[in-house]
């Protein structure tokens, strides 16, 4: 019986990594956009749920977006073992102010969402966040290579 | 510092067992150890499992407790792997005395990261490599301003979120050979080798 050669070996090897790698950064993809769906559904509905206590516009969007923030900061605490502290805690922060504001907007235009369009839109604000983190990612990674090519 | 490391020794591995994520990053990394090693700032020896084997390696920390709680680790590690609590800032090790100088999420923690560097240049001999895995302030205009906030809190265990690791490495004479993004342009994964020093 003939053996593989050292080099079969070693490509076959090389093979199984880069799919052992594309499926780890598939299923940590599905983990962050799943998640920022999630922090983005639950900082918009404590950002509605401060809007119903009406303390003055400014209060109100001060305490929602604080409440917004303090929901996502332990969103991300606790996720942080899984999916990395910074790539839970950075985005999350970016879904949090962006989905308390559109809730504080149409606040302003009143426009009151009910609390399923409010978690509806928090998730779409994380979806769209998790969109662009992707594309940036590609960009970064594509920008690097280029200035600093492997030798 | 030293009271906050301390503290922090106790709830470190739960806070940052972030290695399912970072762990094959790290490994690759650290593969480049070459020669006579210093790692700085090990912690509680989380990285360990991440280093290459049979390499002479000496690891600091600046907090015992840290130290001890790493010791486990160490003696798992297939090579010669020495403890040393020492101060980055004040490196007790004479000038030239190391092949590679590695960090891991370190020049976050630091108080003052040029003098720092400065002493990793003093320890290194000539064209000796540093290597680091760091989180960096981003340059996009809204990852940025999202760490900068961030980086209030932090700073009160000790982090922060928006430094310019890049900028502060080269001006105490590092030149960076390679840059690979472990996580957008906040977390990279970094070679540099020892350069001419600049004031």
């Amino acid at each position: 019986m003939k053996l593989p050669s050292v080099d079969t070996v070693r490509v076959v090897q090389v093979c199984q990594n880069h799919e052992h790698d594309r499926l780890r950064s598939i299923l940590f993809g599905v983990g962050d956009c799943l998640f920022l769906m999630l922090a983005g559904a639950a900082a918009t509905l404590a950002t509605h749920l401060v809007h119903r206590v009406d303390w003055g516009f400014a209060i109100t969007c001060l305490a929602g977006m604080s409440a917004a923030m303090a929901v996502q900061a332990l969103l991300a605490i606790s996720v942080a073992p899984i999916l990395g502290s910074i790539e839970a805690m950075t985005p999350s922060m970016v879904v949090a102010m962006a989905s308390s504001m559109s809730e504080c907007a149409l606040h302003v235009i009143k426009r009151e969402l009910s609390w399923p369009g409010s978690c509806g839109l928090g998730a779409a604000v994380g979806a769209c966040t998790f969109v662009f983190v992707v594309a940036y990612g590609a960009a970064c990674k594509r920008s690097l290579r280029r200035a600093y090519p492997r030798g | 510092m030293l009271r906050i490391w301390d503290l922090r020794a106790e709830f470190y591995d739960l806070c940052e067992g972030s290695a399912l994520r970072r762990g094959p990053q790290k490994a690759s990394l650290f593969r480049n150890m070459m020669g006579r090693t210093l790692f700085v700032a090990t912690g509680t020896g989380l990285d360990i499992r991440h280093f290459p084997p049979l390499r002479e390696i000496v690891a600091i920390d600046i907090s015992e407790r840290m130290l001890r709680k790493a010791e486990a680790r160490r003696r798992n590690y297939r090579g010669v792997l020495r403890f040393v609590q020492a101060n980055a800032l004040n490196l007790c090790f004479p000038d030239g005395s190391f092949d590679t100088v590695a960090t891991s999420c370190t020049m976050c923690s630091v108080p003052e990261p040029i003098p720092v560097f400065r002493e990793f240049h003093r320890v290194l001999r000539p064209a000796g490599q540093l290597l680091m895995f760091e989180h960096v302030r981003s340059r996009n205009l809204i990852l940025g301003l999202a760490l900068d906030p961030m980086t209030l809190w932090t700073r009160l265990v000790g982090t922060e979120m928006n430094r310019d690791t890049l900028g502060n490495a080269t001006r105490a004479g590092f030149r960076f050979t390679r840059i690979e993004s472990a996580y957008l342009d906040i977390i990279l994964s970094m070679r540099a080798v020892k350069g001419r020093l600049t004031d």
